[in-house]
């Protein structure tokens, strides 16, 4: 019951902060760029009001009015740029906890991680959430109790970079391996049941066979790992398999 | 009754799922059925005396889950990579399952 209330929130987390508008565009794009233009216009108003207010003191003091206007507003679009880096930042974080609930090995979790960042925070503020958050990203991804105490259940096997599971990828347990091995389906026993269930008569969708290799298998934690695998599918990942594509091809591609 | 946390539901042609489910007993399912309330919850009769809760199943799969009235299951040992049990379970459609002591399993 912990592990549930534990991933419950975990998606809710997720969700109310995605809902939150963290793609929403005013945050993204505009406020970075509302800011530089007002960090630039109120810079320009100082250096003309200071200039001409010796030989004009009105047009001097009009140029420091719009500074300060100026500055009023570009502080305004700093708070929404930062608004969106956080919650930029809690969404990996979820991210990286629910990576790690389903076994997805540091580096790949690192690469989805990063990723998502880059395109899911403020378009021109890159550079202030990588000298702010280093070190936070990295715990996002190493750290498997962040915020709680409660362990995590960890599945083999599950992708988000890439759509495919990689097969080095899938024997990579993180360091936090429980000591009931979970349940993992390999590609044998996948093809085995795909048969199996052909001859009792319920074939398998053919879609089926892609989700069972993103994982986006009606399995209650990947379920909830699907709602991020959707998003990062959608933002890092823009080939996406084939349908046609055989289960054995498309592993061994 | 033991709650299986980890399982899987693979779609079907026909809008019904194969489930797959890890390994459970040595013995022979017999008469294997689930009782399904329309809650992500399933109560399922494996045999006599043996019965596990379905958890957490995913939202997308209640709908089909209603409409069904078997589904194909595969009991997988995942530590020897092998198919131990296949059968036929009746999805028996009820209108309020019982509240259960759950005990977890995998």
């Amino acid at each position: 019951m912990a592990d549930k209330q534990y991933l419950d929130g975990l998606v809710q987390d997720y969700i109310q902060n995605n809902e939150r508008g963290l793609t929403k565009p005013i945050g993204r794009v505009y406020s970075p760029l509302v800011y530089r233009v007002c960090q630039t216009v109120s810079l320009s108003a100082v250096a003309i009001g200071i200039a001409v207010s010796v030989r004009a003191p009105m047009t001097g003091v009009l140029c420091l009015g719009t500074a300060t206007v100026a500055a009023l507003i570009g502080f305004i679009a700093y708070q929404a740029v930062w608004q969106a880096v956080e919650i930029a930042a809690r969404n990996a974080r979820a991210f990286a906890k629910l990576m790690l609930l389903t076994g997805v090995d540091r580096q790949t979790r690192m690469a989805a991680v990063q990723k998502y960042m880059i395109l899911r925070m403020p378009l021109t503020a890159k550079h202030w959430y990588e000298k702010r958050y280093p070190e936070a990203l990295r715990a996002f991804v190493d750290n498997q109790q962040t915020s709680t105490s409660k362990k995590p259940t960890v599945l083999q096997g599950s992708v988000f970079s890439t759509g495919v599971i990689a097969a080095d990828s899938v024997k990579s347990v993180p360091e936090s391996a429980p000591e009931k091995p979970d349940m993992y389906l390999s590609l044998p026993i996948l093809n085995q049941i795909k048969m199996r269930a052909l001859a009792a008569g319920a074939g398998l969708l053919k879609e089926t066979e892609q989700l069972m290799l993103g994982q986006k298998v009606m399995r209650p934690v990947q379920w909830m790992c699907g709602v991020l695998s959707d998003v990062i599918s959608r933002q890092v990942q823009p080939e996406r398999v084939p349908l046609s594509q055989s289960v054995v091809s498309t592993y061994e591609r | 009754m033991k709650q299986i946390k980890l399982y899987t539901l693979l779609p079907t042609t026909d809008g019904s799922f194969v489930a797959v489910l890890p390994f459970l007993s040595d013995a022979p399912p017999k008469e294997a059925k689930l009782l399904f309330d329309g809650t992500p919850h399933v109560l399922f009769y494996r045999a006599d005396k043996e019965s596990y809760v379905w958890d957490y199943l995913n939202p997308d799969a209640i709908e089909p889950m209603k409409k069904m009235d078997k589904i194909l299951i595969f009991e997988v040992d995942i530590s020897s990579q092998s198919i131990r049990w296949e059968y036929w379970a009746r999805v028996i459609q009820t209108t309020e399952n019982p509240h259960v002591t759950l005990e977890q399993t995998r």
